[in-house]
C-alpha cells in the first residue's frame, strides 16, 4: 500500500479520497487499538471513536475556516480518538501519556468540536436509517436529498402513491427507533 | 404523528407553505411541545441528505469492514457440500415437480374490487390479476401494514409468494392461515399443498391433500388429481 504524508492525508481527507481512507485505517487503527487495550479498552468502544473522529475530521476541514496542522496527523488524529474513546470506554482506563499529548484545546478551535458534534449525530442517525434496510432505506435517503415522490419512485421502479405511503410509515418507524434508542437524549 | 401534521412539517421544512400558512404551522407549534420536539427531530435528520457526508461515511465503512480480522475461508468448502446435495435432491426428488405441472395447478384466489377499499386498489387488482408479482407484493405488504390482522392479506401474499416461487415466504404466510381456524383456513391449505409440492416435500404436500378431499374443501377435485400425481 502507498503510505501518504501528513499534508496528503488531510488533503485526501477533505477530498473523501478512499485510498487515503484505507491508508488511514491500514496505518494507525491497529496502532489507535493497541493504545486502547493497553489502557483497559474494548474493541467496539475504540473502533467507533476511532469513525468518529475520522468524520469528524472530515466534517472540519471542509469548513471554510483555514486548518492548521500544528502537530503530526497520528498526535492529531490520536487526540481526537481519546477524548471521543473517553465517552464511550467501558471500565477504568489506565492513562499511560501525559496529558500534554492529549490537550486538544491547543490543537484546534471550536470548530473542531463543532464538527465532532456534527458528526457523531450523523452516525447516530445512519445507525438506524441503516437498521430500516430494503425500500425504507431507499426512499428515506432520496428523501432526505430532498428529492420529490416522482423521483423517487422512478429511482427505484415504484409508484409515486405507493412511496408516498411508505415513506410516511418508514419515517415514523425511523422517528420511533431513534426516540426509543437510550442515547437519544445527547442529540 | 398523523400523516397530515407529518405532510405540513414537510412542506415547511420545504419552503413549500404560503405565509399564513407558515405562521398558523408556527403557532401551533409554540403551544405543543410534542409537535415542537418532533419538528426539531425533523430538521436534525436532514443531515441524512447531506451528500458528501453520505459518501465518505459509505468509504469509511468500506474500511472498517477491510480493517475486521479474516476468517478462514470456508466457502469453498460450503460450495463442494451444497453442490453434492443438489445432485442428490435432483436425482431423487420426483421429476413432476417442474414448473409445467406446477403452472397447471396453480391460479390465483380471486381479488375484486371491494375487498380494498383504498385509492390505489385499482393498481393492485390489476397487478395481481396480471401476476405481476413484482408490483403486487409491496402494495399487499403495505396493506398488511395497516391491516395486520387480516387473513384475506396474508392469503394474498402466500399466493403472491408462491407465484413468485419464493417458497419459503409463501409457507411463512401460508401455514399460520392453515392452522388456525378462521375465514381463510382451506384456502390457504390448497396453496400449502402446492407450495410444499413445489419445494419438493411431498409427505407434507400429501397429507394436506389427503385432508383436503377427505373434507370436500376448496379445490378438492384438483386435490384428488394431484395427488394421483404424486
Amino acid at each position: 500500500m502507498r503510505s501518504f504524508q501528513d499534508e496528503e492525508i488531510i488533503e485526501g481527507l477533505r477530498n473523501s479520497d478512499s485510498r487515503v481512507i484505507d491508508y488511514i485505517y491500514h496505518e494507525y487503527l491497529p496502532k489507535w487499538l493497541s493504545l486502547t487495550k493497553k489502557m483497559g479498552g474494548g474493541e467496539v468502544d475504540a473502533r467507533d471513536a476511532f469513525q468518529d473522529a475520522l468524520l469528524g475530521m472530515f466534517v472540519r476541514l471542509r469548513k471554510v475556516e483555514p486548518f492548521d496542522l500544528r502537530v503530526t496527523f497520528k498526535t492529531y488524529l490520536f487526540a481526537i480518538c481519546r477524548k471521543q474513546w473517553a465517552y464511550k470506554k467501558r471500565g477504568n482506563a489506565k492513562i499511560s501519556y501525559t496529558d500534554e499529548d492529549w490537550n486538544l484545546e491547543k490543537m484546534e478551535d471550536n470548530s473542531l468540536f463543532q464538527a465532532l458534534e456534527e458528526a457523531e449525530k450523523y452516525r447516530f442517525f445512519r445507525k438506524h436509517l441503516d437498521a430500516l434496510g430494503g425500500k425504507c432505506k431507499a426512499i428515506l435517503q432520496l428523501h432526505f436529498q430532498k428529492k420529490n415522490n416522482q423521483e423517487i419512485g422512478q429511482a427505484l421502479d415504484l409508484s409515486e402513491a405507493y412511496v408516498k405511503k411508505r415513506k410516511f410509515l418508514c419515517k415514523q418507524a425511523l422517528k420511533e427507533a431513534i426516540q426509543k434508542d437510550p442515547n437519544f437524549h445527547q442529540y | 404523528m398523523k400523516k397530515d401534521v407529518q405532510k405540513k412539517m414537510d412542506d415547511y421544512l420545504a419552503g413549500k407553505l404560503n405565509p399564513k400558512e407558515k405562521t398558523s404551522f408556527e403557532k401551533e407549534m409554540e403551544k405543543d411541545l410534542d409537535l415542537q420536539k418532533s419538528f426539531k427531530l425533523e430538521q436534525d435528520l436532514s443531515i441524512l441528505g447531506d451528500p458528501s457526508l453520505g459518501d465518505f461515511y459509505q468509504k469509511m465503512q468500506q474500511a472498517e469492514k477491510r480493517s475486521l480480522p479474516r476468517r478462514r475461508k470456508l466457502w469453498p468448502y460450503y460450495i463442494a457440500v451444497a453442490s453434492v446435495a443438489a445432485i442428490l435432491l435432483i436425482v431423487l426428488v420426483n421429476p413432476f415437480t417442474s414448473s409445467p405441472a406446477f403452472n397447471n395447478y396453480f391460479e390465483t384466489y380471486p381479488m375484486v374490487l371491494s375487498q380494498r377499499g383504498e385509492n390505489d386498489q385499482q393498481a393492485l387488482v390489476q397487478a395481481y390479476q396480471n401476476q405481476d408479482w413484482k408490483r403486487a407484493r409491496p402494495l399487499l405488504e403495505d396493506w398488511q401494514a395497516q391491516e395486520p390482522n387480516n387473513e384475506l392479506v396474508q392469503l394474498y401474499l402466500g399466493v403472491v409468494a408462491l407465484g413468485a416461487k419464493d417458497i419459503p415466504a409463501a409457507i411463512g404466510q401460508l401455514q399460520g392461515l392453515e392452522q388456525k381456524v378462521g375465514n381463510v383456513q382451506e384456502q390457504a391449505r390448497w396453496y400449502l399443498a402446492l407450495a410444499y409440492w413445489e419445494k419438493g416435500d411431498l409427505s407434507a404436500s400429501k397429507s394436506l391433500l389427503e385432508m383436503i378431499i377427505q373434507k370436500k374443501t376448496y379445490r378438492h377435485e384438483q386435490a384428488t388429481d394431484l395427488l394421483k400425481r404424486l
